[in-house]
């Protein structure tokens, strides 16, 4: 300080009288300025306060004022929006053109005359849908009597039972046809907690919940358990409740080739580094324990190794499994003696072996509960009638009182020795192999036949359609609606169907798969499905069978690309719109 | 009767394309910046419209006049509890209220991401509550009062303590520590120093 006192002393010995006389002139100023301050009201305490915290340190005052600075200009700044910048602003002219110019599009884009077939194939069944059934033309109102119904997916031929029947009606008749509400208002009778313990009994579960639809079981229970940041495996031939399960719910998905666990394995290596280091997140694996579009399964004992060594949990999709696989319809766990424990999540239909509907998922008891307030179906949709969740319960306490140990399941066994027969049968047709393949495996109740790819190549139609890169999935993208229709996948389903109709005249009726292009993820090939119901008696599969080779082989055997061209043409020329 | 468990399908079904392009994806996620100072991405489309689905719980509550008061509360008692205490002096009692306020509020604002309730599908996952509020205007009246507790806190503390230096520079960083994150310009700024901080 001296030095600095000294240094200006001879500096000032030097300078002129006029700095001098500034510098006084500013220091008589500054006095006058904090008597100023001291007349305002206030300002004595203003400059008490800067004194005392001043504390002969110039250093500390100055961050003290900045500070103070600080706070004042924060204080005093306007509010602004993160966002403004990215808003467009639009005057009053430009709105009003926007909305003269906009024109509503239709709800439902309208109905191509080359579709027109799909709705006109619907098949009417008269009477009630068993194993059996009678088809009236609405057009002509002719009925074709007692067809092989190979179309349902009442495996077990549970549906028209008549204990089931009964215990339907008597629950009818005690509370009426409906629930009315969700399961959390008044929407839960006593019929739906017998169910969630029986399905839970049956399958060896904790806790079992109940859902109003099987579609949106997966849609909900999937989304309900993860969200951003978690990280799901996808099988990558699932149904598409199952994909549009994982898209919901946000998280990051990973896809390995259908029923490849080498690729399942080589996916949770190379993420390995990644889940090390990233904060805890859920994870799980995600396939079906029978595949609704390929009729197969994994193997389900290595599956859970995998996802135990990589602390995975794995949710398995039933639907297809329960009731038909395993000595008892335990579905897949019961054919590897798995513990369904090893499962985390279990969902399943009650619309298919169960001969009801509805869905429903079992699991540990803390993961059932947690849906009750978390999972979007079970909160926001109506429950299960009443009628249907008896009905269920009913077919499982069927199920479970003709257990026998060490026996195949009274009910199960017709239909898996049906299955075999018929799939042996069509498995070994010298005829059909050259025009269809198999492609569901021998325990499948669902038989899945496609186009041979060599006969594929001669009508010139492409291997899968959709999925990814397709132009399907481009439309989307870019909002085109009418990029949604394509043109080849339209002419082989019709093809298909023209068997079908075929074989209704012959007494069978057997399905294909019907699937909205726009809404697939993964590729698809259209088949033929050929549902095998316990009803049957060796004499109907024989039937059957000779029905649909014959079928199928003068249909197919010997159609090139100019006779399919030939058969297809009808679809655009036709005029009914 | 013993069943055979099925053998593995014999041609896995080959996907010709992965659905989602996952290795870009990956790659996206895997990406950690190596600076030291990044900036959270904007959000996309999807996020900012599940950040809409329902009012943030976890911002909110700070419009209430009760989460006002409280702050004033909490420091008042603080400083009778450091009071109470005999081995501490006015200093180093006005320090630890000081320092106990901007730990706390550090933590809550400016720490912790994303909020504890689960509805709006995470989209809130990479911001801090004091990101959250008002969905990250700036300026806003709460914002304000909050900026200026700290701030006033200091300044009084000063006042009424004869600090020694060491004692001033450690309640002038804790006050920066709080002051800086909350001004405009370290919105969605991350400091990363590596093995100390972990954020992404």
């Amino acid at each position: 300080m001296s030095v600095v006192t000294t240094t200006l002393i001879q500096n000032t010995n030097g300078a002129p009288e006029a700095v001098i006389a500034y510098i006084s002139h500013v220091v008589k100023l500054w006095e006058q300025f904090i008597q100023g301050v001291e007349k305002v009201p206030g300002g004595s305490l203003v400059l008490n306060y800067i004194r005392a915290s001043h504390k002969n340190d110039p250093w500390r005052t100055l961050l003290e004022v900045l500070l103070a600075l600080v706070a004042i200009r924060y204080f005093f700044a306007s509010k602004y929006s993160q966002d403004e910048k990215e808003k467009v602003h639009l005057s009053e002219k430009e709105i009003q053109e926007l909305i003269d110019d906009w024109e509503p599009e239709p709800f439902a884009p309208p109905l191509r005359k080359e579709e027109r077939w799909e709705l006109d194939a619907i098949p009417m069944v008269k009477g009630a849908a068993g194993n059996r059934v009678a088809l009236e033309d609405p057009k002509t109102g002719h009925v074709i009597p007692n067809l092989l119904n190979m179309a349902s997916r009442d495996f077990l031929n549970m549906g028209l039972n008549e204990n089931v029947k009964q215990r339907a009606i008597k629950t009818i008749r005690e509370c009426g046809v409906g629930a009315c509400s969700p399961m959390n208002f008044y929407g839960t009778q006593d019929v739906h907690v017998r169910l969630g313990e029986d399905l839970a009994r049956f399958l060896g579960a904790e806790e079992g919940i109940i859902y109003g639809q099987d579609y949106c079981t997966s849609t909900s229970v999937l989304p309900c358990f993860l969200k951003r940041g978690d990280i799901v495996i996808v099988d990558g031939g699932v149904s598409v409740a199952l994909q549009k399960a994982a898209l919901i719910s946000r998280c990051h998905i990973e896809w390995f080739n259908h029923n490849d666990l080498d690729h399942l394995e080589e996916i949770l290596e190379s993420l390995q580094e990644e889940l090390r280091e990233g904060p805890l997140n859920r994870r799980f694996i995600v396939t079906e324990a029978l595949s609704e579009n390929f009729g197969d399964s994994p193997d389900l004992k290595r599956l859970v190794e995998i996802k135990n060594k990589y602390k995975f949990r794995l949710y398995l999709d039933e639907t297809y499994s329960i009731g038909t696989l395993g000595a008892n319809g335990r579905g897949l766990p019961e054919v590897y003696g798995i513990p369904r424990s090893e499962i985390e999540i279990t969902v399943g239909s009650l619309a298919h072996a169960l001969g009801s509907s509805g869905g429903f998922c079992v699991g540990c008891r803390d993961m059932a509960y947690y849906q009750i307030l978390s999972s979007n179906a079970y909160v926001f949709s109506a429950a299960l009638p009443p009628y249907s969740a008896s009905a269920a319960s009913a077919v499982i306490s069927m199920l479970e009182e003709a257990e026998e140990p060490g026996k195949v399941n009274r009910y199960v066994k017709p239909l898996q020795d049906n299955t075999q027969l018929l799939y042996s049968l069509l498995k070994q047709s010298k005829k059909l192999q050259q025009v269809v393949s198999v492609r569901s495996a021998e325990y499948s109740p669902v038989i899945i036949l496609r186009l041979a790819p060599a006969l594929r190549k001669k009508l010139n139609l492409p291997e899968s359609y959709g999925g990814p890169g397709s132009d399907v999935l481009k439309a989307i993208k870019n909002g085109h609606e009418e990029g949604y229709f394509s043109r080849d996948y339209n002419r082989e389903n019709y093809l298909l169907q023209k068997m079908i109709d075929e074989l209704i005249g012959r007494g069978v009726l057997i399905t294909r798969s019907k699937r909205v292009l726009h809404h697939e993820l993964l590729p698809v090939v259209p088949t033929l499905l050929i549902n095998v119901n316990a009803g049957f008696n060796e004499k109907d599969i024989q039937h059957a069978y000779e029905c649909i080779e014959d079928t199928i082989s003068t249909t197919l055997s010997g159609l090139d690309a100019n006779g399919f061209n030939q058969l297809v043409q009808q679809l655009e020329k036709t005029n009914i719109i | 009767m013993n069943v055979e468990p099925f053998p593995a399908p014999s041609s896995p079904e080959r996907l010709t394309v992965s659905p989602t392009s996952s290795h870009t994806a990956k790659d996206h996620r895997r990406r950690r910046s190596s600076s030291l100072i990044s900036k959270v991405e904007p959000e996309t489309f999807e996020t900012k419209q599940d950040q809409d689905i329902q009012s943030n719980m976890n911002a909110n509550w700070v419009h209430f006049k009760g989460a006002w008061i409280i702050h004033i509360v909490i420091i008042i008692l603080l400083k009778l509890f450091y009071d109470l205490i005999p081995m501490f002096n006015n200093e180093w009692s006005w320090t630890l209220t000081n320092v106990t306020y901007v730990i706390g509020s550090y933590i809550m604002f400016h720490q912790i991401k994303g909020t504890p309730f689960d509805f709006n599908n995470g989209a809130y996952d990479n911001l801090t509550m004091w990101e959250q509020i008002d969905n990250g205007d700036q300026y806003t009246p709460v914002k304000k009062f909050l900026m200026g507790v700290p701030i006033f806190l200091f300044l009084i503390s000063t006042h009424y303590s004869y600090y020694d230096l060491n004692l001033f520079v450690v309640n002038l960083v804790a006050c920066l520590c709080v002051v800086i994150p909350k001004l405009p310009y370290s919105h969605r700024v991350r400091v990363n120093i590596p093995y100390i901080t972990d954020q992404n």
